[in-house]
This record gives C-alpha cells, structure tokens and sequence, in this order.
C-alpha cells in the first residue's frame, strides 16, 4: 500500500472516530479490511452513523455518496472508502485532506 | 451466478425495476426519470399510525405508484397481478418464466435468504426482478446485490405473501407493449405538476404543511415523551430519509437529477434551475439528518428545537422550488 493511502485511511479513521465520539479507540486499533458497521466491529457503528461518513466524504473530497448500493458498496472497509476517494476525488482535495 | 448478469443496479428498488422493464421493451426511462414521471417525489407525516412503534413518515408516493404513473403518462400497457392462494401465485410466476416476461416482484425484504442477514429488517415493499428457475430454485436480480442471486421457492414464497402493512399478496407486474410515441415535454409536465400540486397541497399531513407538523412534533417530543422514545422517533425520521433506497436525502438527490435530466432534453432552463435548487434542499436534508443524528446519538451541543428550526428552513426552501416550477415551468 502506497504511503498517500496510509495517510488517507489513517486520516478518515481519526475523523470518524471523533465524529461518533468513540472512546478508547486509535485508527491503528482499526483494520483497513475490517468491517465498519455492526456490532461486532471495532467502532460498534449503525446504519444512522453512515451519515458521519457520508459528510466526511462531501465536506472533504466533494463526493457525494447516493443510493442504499453505492453506500453498502464503498463503506464495506476503510480500504474500499480509501479507493473510491483516491478514484473519484481530485489530487488537490486528497492532498489537502491528508496535510489538514 | 455469472451465467445470469444483475439487472437492477439502482440506487432505488422501484425505480430500478421500472428502468429495467421498460429498457427490456427499448424505452430509455433512467432510475431518476421514472422518479420524475412517476411523480414519486412526496412527504407525508402521519403521526397517528405507527410503523414498527414510530410515527409514520414517508419522503415518496405509494409503492408501486411510480411505476403504474410512470407506464401510464409513456402509453405503457402493464399487468399487475395479486394473489390470494400461494400456489396458484407460484404457478403464475412459473408460467411468465416459461414464456421467457421479465416480471418485477414486490416482495418483504425480511424473507430473502440471500439477503445477508444483518441488512433484512420488514419492510413490505421491496422490489426485485426474476431473472428465472433452476430446477426449484428462482434466479432473482435485486438492487442491494452486486450479482443475480438464489433464491429459494419457500423464501420467495414467504416474501411475497408477507402479511402487515403494504402487504404484497404475491404481487407480480410486468410489461406488454407500449405506444412509439409520446410527448416528451407532456409526460415530463404531467409528472411535476402531480409533485407540484401535492407538495403544496394545504393540509396538514401532507407536502410542505406535513414537514411543519413533523417539526412541530419534533419540538414537543422531548417534553412529551420518555428520552429513549423521543430519540426512536428522531431517529426513525432519519432512517425514512436516508435508508431503504431513498438514493439519499429523502429522494431530493434523485428528483433533483430528473430536473436536471429533463432540462437538458427538453432544453428548459428552467428546469436546470430548478435543478440546482433541488440539489442544494437535498443537501439541507442530508444535514438535517446529521443534526439529527448528532441529537439522538448526544453527539452534539444541538437539541431537539434545533432540529425541528432546521427542518422549518428546509421545508421553506424546498416550498420555493415548487414554487419556482409552477410559476416558469407549468
């Protein structure tokens, strides 16, 4: 993995951890193929949490994540969320996103 | 299943399903303008009958009226059939797939085995395609799946005859033939005046006054009913908008994609316009529902009164749009 998508899916797990306000909790502790939502996951995260995602996502990278599919599909792992923004937000967003 | 390609990738079941129907008989309606022509686009607050415990709040029509509107306003001939016998709804099903009709199902998404189980909640509308039958088994194309799927005969038969609210009595629907011609401009006309008139309609569950009542109610929760109560009710409000297909922001990302659509055919600016409004209400939903969430969750400084303030500005934004449409469109 290049070092850009280290930087990227350790920057979204920070944001989202302090998003939902998980404690006790370091984007370390969370596996990029680990699954994001359910009980049995590291973050406990539900289906109304999605949304702390979803405006990660917009207010960060421009990207707007429409449809029961799309979301199932992108938010499966952190590594898929890493790909889809690397595909589809602009190298200056992404750039900019990881140096904030 | 590689043998069988998915046919309903969509961001919304009946949307979906209506593009595909209509693409096997070569008519190009997208997922948005099926929306559109099918005035799918609504809000309705009926805080006296509870779904599953919540009062019930809808951002669409009926099920199953976007499509009957959608082939009704493009001169589409369609079928729908219900089903009081199990069997003979088996055998009829068996007979279109014999004779090779592509028929849309409506189905209670709980029951479907391939669903993985952590997704299945009861929900009575959910829309799939059935591609065909091996041996006993239905292949099935639905939207929450990437590839066409398995589908047992006794969890399609569970699905389809599910009892409750919006019950599907076996509901079958597919396509026979349709006119060559139709006026684009009148369809599209025909879709958002219904949106239109409906969302303006002065009555209190209904349209915009129905967003006032809902925020009216969200105002009062917190005092009238226990903490727990009050945040199911919130968070219901949410789930309405942003799950089970509503491809985002209570289907205003979609409507506003139809406008948009249309626009560019039809060559209205207007409608461009009233695109990009739609498009900035739609977000006004989506951070609606994060405020929302932010409360129920006590992740935020906001409380109940913000949210219901927020939903007061959206409702005021989104009455401009219509507002907009009636005077420079219809």
């Amino acid at each position: 993995m290049n070092e850009n998508m280290n930087q990227l899916l350790f920057k979204l797990k920070s944001d989202l951890i302090e998003a939902v306000g998980a404690k006790n909790i370091t984007p370390d502790e969370i596996g990029n193929e680990d699954q994001i939502f359910g009980d049995n996951t590291a973050l406990e995260l539900d289906s109304l949490d999605a949304l702390e995602l979803v405006t990660i996502l917009e207010q960060n990278f421009d990207l707007k994540i429409n449809g029961m599919k799309a979301s199932r599909d992108i938010f499966q792992s952190f590594n898929k969320i890493g790909l889809h923004v690397l595909e589809h937000a602009s190298e200056n967003s992404v750039k900019s996103y990881i140096s904030q | 299943m590689s043998d069988y390609k998915n046919r309903n990738v969509s961001a919304h079941c009946e949307t979906g399903v209506t593009n595909i129907l209509f693409e096997e008989k070569g008519l190009k309606v997208s997922e948005p303008m099926a929306l559109g022509i099918g005035s799918g686009l609504f809000f309705f607050y009926l805080p006296f009958l509870k779904v599953m415990g919540n009062p019930l709040v809808s951002y669409r029509s009926f099920p199953g009226t976007i499509f009957k509107k959608c082939c009704q306003r493009l001169g589409v001939t369609y079928i729908v059939e219900r089903f009081r016998s199990k069997e003979k709804g088996a055998k009829r099903l068996d007979n279109l797939i014999q004779k090779k009709i592509l028929v849309g199902a409506q189905t209670n998404i709980y029951w479907l085995s391939y669903i993985p189980k952590k997704f299945r909640f009861h929900f009575n509308a959910h829309n799939i395609l059935i591609l065909d039958k091996k041996g006993s088994d239905y292949i099935v194309s639905d939207p929450l799946l990437e590839e066409a799927a398995i589908c047992p005969p006794r969890s399609l038969e569970k699905a389809r005859f599910s009892k409750g609210p919006l019950a599907p009595k076996g509901m079958l629907y597919y396509l026979k033939n349709h006119s060559k011609d139709f006026d684009y401009e009148q369809v599209v006309r025909k879709g958002i005046r219904e949106t239109v008139n409906r969302m303006l309609v002065p009555m209190p569950f209904i349209g915009i006054r129905a967003m006032k009542s809902l925020s009216k109610s969200i105002r009062k929760w917190p005092k009238a009913l226990s903490q727990r109560r009050a945040r199911l009710y919130l968070a219901s409000v949410v789930r309405m908008q942003e799950e089970i297909g509503t491809g985002g922001a209570g289907f205003r990302y979609m409507y506003a994609g139809f406008l948009n659509e249309s626009g560019t055919k039809l060559n209205n600016k207007a409608l461009i316009e009233a695109s990009k409004q739609m498009e900035a209400v739609a977000d006004e939903w989506r951070n609606f529902a994060t405020l929302a969430v932010g409360v129920c969750k006590e992740r935020s400084k906001a409380n109940y009164d913000d949210v219901a303030d927020h939903l007061l500005a959206t409702a005021a934004r989104e009455e401009a749009v219509y507002k907009y449409l009636k005077e420079n469109f219809l």
